[in-house]
């Protein structure tokens, strides 16, 4: 290829790699390298001004590569292929180099060393682009309809906002009965409106939207596919129903940790906040049924004392879990209304009452005589003789408070099972059991994988408003594919020179997806890529005994150069 | 190069495949959270550690690399499902091949990153660095000379590339893990002895091959430049004639001589 | 009928709602009151957990933004007027002169460089000057100039010239009027941020009479690689670099006579504003008094944990009394040790305040505006459960303007916003 043309530009991100690396002396070097006709440094160069950079330089030196020595692919590169792709150049005719992420970051304390690096990376790099070969997206069809996974309030949020949009979806629940957590809650926080109350009307809006079609007592048992056209296999009871979708939401919740072993948990008198939550319903019910003669063991209690972050924060389990602070505020105050002689304390670490609600509502607690007392994780609270000793940060004073009542406030846990859906929709895990977003700032419901997406406490533990917020943003996410009828996938794809081909079907029994497959043409039974399904992994290709196969863009050629020109010193 | 290979000063070049989803993914959160590392390794980035090839590693130490380094998903979290497998299928004969030839096998490090294992990323590089320092440079460390060895992995890299080889590697689960008509399946053993044989095999066939790129050589001249024995020399070219991969080009001294042809 | 929506608020939450939008294939026209888009979030040095650089995650979102078919940005601008219902909203959007023609000006700077005026610049939290004609901040999109009609010398006294004369794309015109821009909407998103809470919490600190104590959006300026001080923490007595640092949490939060409300970011980004310290400076020790210590997100205590074990943080818990001066400069800070019950003082380098964030300036009179309830500390009111949807129909309200959040929440709630936008307009749209 003797008529290259290659730009190279190289970024300093403000001082992140200008203050280890030196760029201008990279950008010198690179100018240096064969077929490369310009190199500059920017100071962000993915920064408007950047962009026009690259654009007009395309133009001006004619360039027909682009290397940028930045950060990383994995957030920037769609951004320069666009800018590429903007001046008219193919935007598969454009690399990207680590310098950031990978180099000065990493290397602070040697930056001459970084330097060097620097430039053997740009090296390789070009070396890597003068290979490049123009491509064309591949435009993969999105069927219109979404699968919701789990029916609780994010579920049932993430269907009814799908169908406000016009978008058909299944929502696929595996108790008999849809409602999730809520179901087994008292009343939610700020307004105390009944769970019930709240949870119902949610209910019915979904049972009679013509655009949702709920599967209750029924359990995800196979997925395969990818965005676009997802084949689920649901067992509902003993049937079992392949479903064809384009999208889906993965809203399944998660579960309240039993403290077995922790302050002499026992179920009866030293509970979880769900169990105070059944027991407040209990309380209800029994107002209702006018059956005051058997006074209920709640408003009859003299003294219930809280303990906060019994099973997390600590070094069984370090996260802290969001809600259970605004919980036991919630549970204090409706304990004070159903029996205003009894003494509530709320042993408690930081209290994380925060928005613009909640404080109010932990002032309000305070105004009821709910005693809040803060404790010191060295300093945990001991139980003995139906006595919680604790010593009170604040007041200086080793306390003993007798109990009737004691509740321990455990964090949300993943499910069991979270593991074996996550392996099905091959998606992260994060090391606490909750599911893994693509980035957490800038793609908090989105899965990295295309076409899956997250809400509610599968991800993490999160207030109800905070779990319909969620479900919503999941269902714009979705409704982006969903509406467009199709998505543009890149075609980093396994590709068969058929000449070569001898039909042995090794990389047919090798592929994960079956995206190759056996065919027979004029020629023989030779191996056929279907593009859609092919995720360019490049099993088939380092396998094929013909070297049939070539992966775009991560080619045998492209591979060597790049080793190549990572041994090349000063050249 | 010199300066790198004095004593006090040097430090190893380390070339690194990283798989996109996972392992490049712990190198840039090792990069956010700024865990520092030594600048010893060159990342070069793969969609599924089940793209490198062994051909690649033996490229790798053929251009003076002192250490490879091939990292991928854990067990179970790999994007394309089963491909780190594969590459550890792969990776497994690798090591047993540098052996063969003469090179420190802990000179390939094969490892698993996930994409929140930025501290393990940077102690992956900072420990496999101090163990190449241990090492030494490539050949020095080795029990050849430098030269020798060199000249032994082109051969290597012939040999991986020929379907015998990349047809016994790509089926070692179809051998190994599922049994035949007969419900039979080979031990793990048994399969790494046949791909190790098979594999010395087509190294040496590599090696006559190689010989006789450029110019026309008599079987004992063969002989003499690769070092096998001449019985060995003549079934190989008689091999590579039938298969058209050399041709008798003259006759010198009565002794027929072979040089490579196109297929 | 109307098929498109206006996100009003540049920043981050109603870039995320516009370009969800955009991609769904409906029109978005984005309206945001400063020069550039960006809000606060472009201030930043770093975001917490991950410490991504802000500016780096936001620049590819802007240019997204700016660049989509789909989307209208119209900066410097502000809405004047709405009418109308759900579906059908008719609005006027104020466009203000800026003096520079848009489709002229590629912002080179020569006019920045010969104008010789002399200005606080805001985006810098006053810490450094910019000129009458100026770019909002180095990364602005869009990258053009404006000219700041109250301090322009041509403008207010008819005096100078000098940009008009050096701008060889005649870019400059100074008879430009203020514009009347009719919309025709079918949904709003507001997306309009926070700002910080105004002087008097600040000062009972020390605030504006200690140079060396500075609130945090000043001290992200400082540490900001593209801000005033080219990421050095210098302080703004002496310009020495500060190595003992006093984080003040909740000033003006929390507090009955100012926000009763918890600001419920500034735990997380006091923390890590103390590791970035370190990183900038070894052996930078920061000590951080807080009441409560609020990390309930993903990730977030992990975060606070490796600032105490590797960051050289100190966290004490305790309100602040006062803050006084030394004959150095360096702020005496007087608090309550509540965990071992003693009053002290410590003398530091510098002390940066986490004000309490409010509703942006304006709010009330948007509010009034747009025809939408306040709750009553300020945010646009919103149902607790339902979320995104205000007291209007088809008035989505999003971000920090909403409650307070931080950033993935600000694009969670963006993204839901959206959900709600689409769900109005796409009824008229035919796909």
């Amino acid at each position: 290829m003797n008529d290259l043309r290659i730009g190279v530009f190289v970024c300093h991100c403000g001082a992140n790699i200008g203050r280890v690396v030196n760029v201008p002396e990279v950008t010198e070097y690179a100018s240096g390298l064969e077929d490369v006709v310009c190199a500059s440094d920017n100071l962000y160069t993915c920064s408007d001004a950047g962009l026009r950079e690259i654009k007009e330089s395309i133009k001006e030196h004619n360039l027909n590569r682009v290397v940028v020595a930045s950060c990383t692919p994995r957030t920037h590169e769609p951004l320069f292929r666009t800018t590429c792709e903007e001046a008219g150049l193919n935007k598969f005719l454009f690399e990207f180099v680590n310098i950031r992420d990978q180099c000065s970051w990493v290397h602070a304390q040697e930056p001459e060393k970084a330097t060097e690096k620097a430039k053997d990376l740009v090296r390789m790099g070009v070396a890597k682009s003068r290979l490049l070969e123009p491509m064309e997206d591949i435009e993969i069809d999105v069927l219109p309809v979404a699968m919701v996974i789990g029916g609780g309030i994010a579920g049932m949020s993430a269907a009814l906002s799908l169908a406000d949009m016009g978008i058909s979806s299944y929502l696929v629940e595996r108790e008999p009965q849809l409602g999730g957590m809520l179901n087994k809650l008292y009343a939610l926080y700020p307004s105390h409106i009944k769970a019930e109350e709240f949870i119902n009307p949610v209910k019915e809006a979904v049972l009679s939207n013509p655009k949702i079609e709920v599967m209750t007592s029924a359990q995800i048992k196979d997925i395969h596919g990818f965005i676009g056209s997802y084949d689920v296999e649901v067992q509902q009871d003993d049937t079992v129903k392949s479903l064809k979708v384009g999208a889906i939401v993965v809203a399944t919740g998660s579960k309240v940790h039993i403290p077995e072993g922790q302050y002499g948990y026992n179920g009866e008198n030293v509970i979880t906040q769900l169990e105070l939550e059944q027991k407040l319903g209990e309380v209800d019910m029994r107002r209702e049924a006018s059956d005051m003669r058997q006074e209920s063991p709640v408003s009859s209690l003299k003294s219930v004392v809280m303990i906060q972050c019994v099973g997390a924060r600590s070094e069984e389990r370090q996260y802290c879990s969001r809600i259970c602070c605004t919980v036991a505020v919630k549970n204090s105050v409706l304990l004070k209304e159903v029996n205003p002689s009894a003494q509530v304390f709320v042993l408690f670490r930081d209290i994380q009452t925060y928005t613009s609600s909640f404080e109010d509502y932990y002032f309000a607690a305070r105004d009821r005589g709910v005693v809040f007392i803060r404790y010191s994780k060295d300093r945990p609270p001991e139980i003995t003789d139906s006595i919680v000793r604790v010593y009170d940060e604040l007041l200086g004073v080793q306390l003993g408070i007798p109990y009737d009542l004691l509740v321990l406030s455990t964090p949300l846990v993943s499910h069991d099972d979270a593991k074996e859906l996550a392996t099905m929709l091959k998606v992260p895990l994060d090391e606490n059991g909750f599911f893994l977003e693509a980035h957490v700032k800038l793609r908090p419901v989105d899965f990295a994988t295309d076409g899956i997406y997250l809400a509610g406490c599968a991800h993490w533990p999160a207030h109800v408003g905070e779990v319909v917020s969620q479900a919503q943003a999941a269902a714009s996410r979705a409704a982006i594919p969903l509406l467009n009828g199709s998505v543009r996938a890149e075609p980093i794809i396994a590709n068969v020179n058929e000449e070569l081909c001898i039909g042995c079907e090794l990389c047919e029994s090798l592929c994960p997806f079956k995206a190759i497959q056996m065919e027979m043409t004029e020629t023989g039974r030779k191996a056929r890529v279907i593009t859609a399904s092919c995720k360019g992994c490049g099993a088939c290709g380092a396998a094929c005994p013909q070297r049939a196969i070539s992966m775009q863009h991560f080619t045998n050629a492209q591979i060597e150069a790049q080793i190549d020109a990572s041994l090349i010193t000063g050249a | 190069m010199e300066d790198q290979k004095s004593a006090n000063t040097w430090e190893p070049r380390i070339l690194g495949f990283l798989c996109n989803w996972c392992s490049y993914a712990g190198a840039d959160l090792a990069g956010v959270s700024r865990f520092q590392y030594p600048p010893t390794v060159r990342i070069i980035r793969v969609m599924c550690s089940a793209r490198v090839e062994p051909a690649f590693v033996l490229r790798a130490f053929l251009r003076g690399t002192d250490g490879v380094l091939v990292l991928g998903c854990h067990f179970g979290d790999c994007h394309y499902i089963s491909g780190n497998y594969r590459c550890r299928d792969r990776m497994e004969i690798t090591k047993e091949l540098l052996n063969l030839l003469g090179i420190v096998p802990e000179r390939l490090y094969i490892g698993w990153v996930s994409a929140a294992e930025g501290q393990q990323f940077a102690r992956i590089i900072a420990d496999f660095t101090e163990q190449l320092m241990g090492i030494g440079p490539l050949g020095r460390g080795e029990s050849e000379n430098e030269g020798k060895m060199r000249e032994n992995l082109p051969a290597a890299i012939g040999a991986l590339a020929s379907d015998r080889i990349r047809w016994l590697i790509g089926e070692r689960e179809a051998l190994v893990e599922e049994e035949n008509v007969y419900g039979e399946k080979m031990s793990p053993e048994e399969y790494q002895e046949l791909v190790l044989e098979s594999l010395m095999d087509e190294y040496r066939c590599s090696k006559v091959t190689l010989a006789i790129k450029d110019e026309p050589l008599s079987v004992k001249e063969i002989a003499n430049r690769t070092g096998l024995a001449p019985r060995d020399v003549l079934s190989y070219v008689g091999l590579l004639k039938h298969s058209g991969r050399a041709a008798q080009a003259d006759t010198v001294d009565r002794s027929p001589r072979y040089i490579a042809s196109g297929a | 009928m109307s098929d498109s929506v206006m996100v009003v608020g540049g920043g981050i939450a109603g870039i995320q709602a516009s370009l969800d939008l955009a991609e769904m294939g409906i029109k978005v026209h984005l309206i945001e009151r400063k020069p550039g888009i960006g809000g606060h979030m472009a201030q930043l040095d770093k975001t917490f957990p991950t410490n991504d650089c802000a500016i780096c995650i936001l620049a590819p979102k802007m240019a997204d933004c700016f660049g989509h078919p789909n989307i209208n940005v119209m900066t410097y601008s502000e809405v004047k007027s709405l009418d109308g219902e759900a579906g059908d909203f008719n609005v006027v959007v104020t466009k203000k002169a800026r003096y520079v023609k848009e489709d002229e000006c590629t912002g080179c700077g020569e006019c920045v460089e010969k104008c010789p005026t002399r200005i606080p610049d805001e985006f810098n939290m006053g810490l450094s000057n910019r000129k009458a004609i100026y770019l909002y901040y180095l990364q602005s999109v869009p990258r053009i100039m404006t000219i700041d009609r109250n301090n322009c010398l041509k403008l207010t006294r008819n005096r100078c010239g000098i940009c008009q004369q050096v701008c060889d794309k005649d870019a400059i015109d100074y008879e430009q009027q203020d514009q009347d821009i009719q919309l025709n909407v079918g949904a709003v998103i507001v997306a309009t941020g926070f700002d910080l809470v105004d002087a008097l919490p600040l000062q009972r600190y020390g605030y504006s009479k200690i140079q060396n104590v500075v609130t945090s959006l000043e001290y992200e300026r400082l540490s900001c690689a593209s801000g005033p001080t080219g990421g050095h923490l210098e302080r703004p007595s002496d310009h020495k670099v500060a190595k003992r640092l006093a984080f003040i949490q909740c000033v003006g939060s929390r507090d009955t006579r100012r926000s009763r409300y918890c600001s419920s970011v500034c735990c997380m980004h006091s923390t890590k504003e103390a590791i970035l310290a370190s990183e900038h400076e070894q052996g930078t020790q920061s000590f951080i008094f807080y009441t409560d210590l609020r990390a309930a997100g993903k990730g977030f205590q992990g975060y606070i944990k490796r600032a105490r074990d590797e960051y050289g943080v100190t966290y004490i818990r305790g309100r602040i009394g006062e803050i006084n001066e030394n004959w150095n400069g360096d702020p005496v800070v007087w608090y309550e040790d509540t965990e071992n019950d003693e009053v002290k003082r410590m003398t530091v380098d510098l002390a940066i305040l986490a004000p309490s964030l409010t509703p942006v300036r304006g709010s009330t009179e948007l509010a009034k505006l747009l025809k939408i309830q306040l709750d009553e500390h300020g945010f646009f009111k919103t149902d607790p459960y339902l979320c995104a949807e205000t007291t209007r129909r088809g008035v989505f309200a999003c971000g920090y303007c909403r409650d307070p959040m931080d950033i993935p929440e600000s694009v969670t709630s963006a993204s839901g916003a959206a959900a709600g936008a689409a769900s109005i307009v796409l009824g008229q749209l035919v796909h």
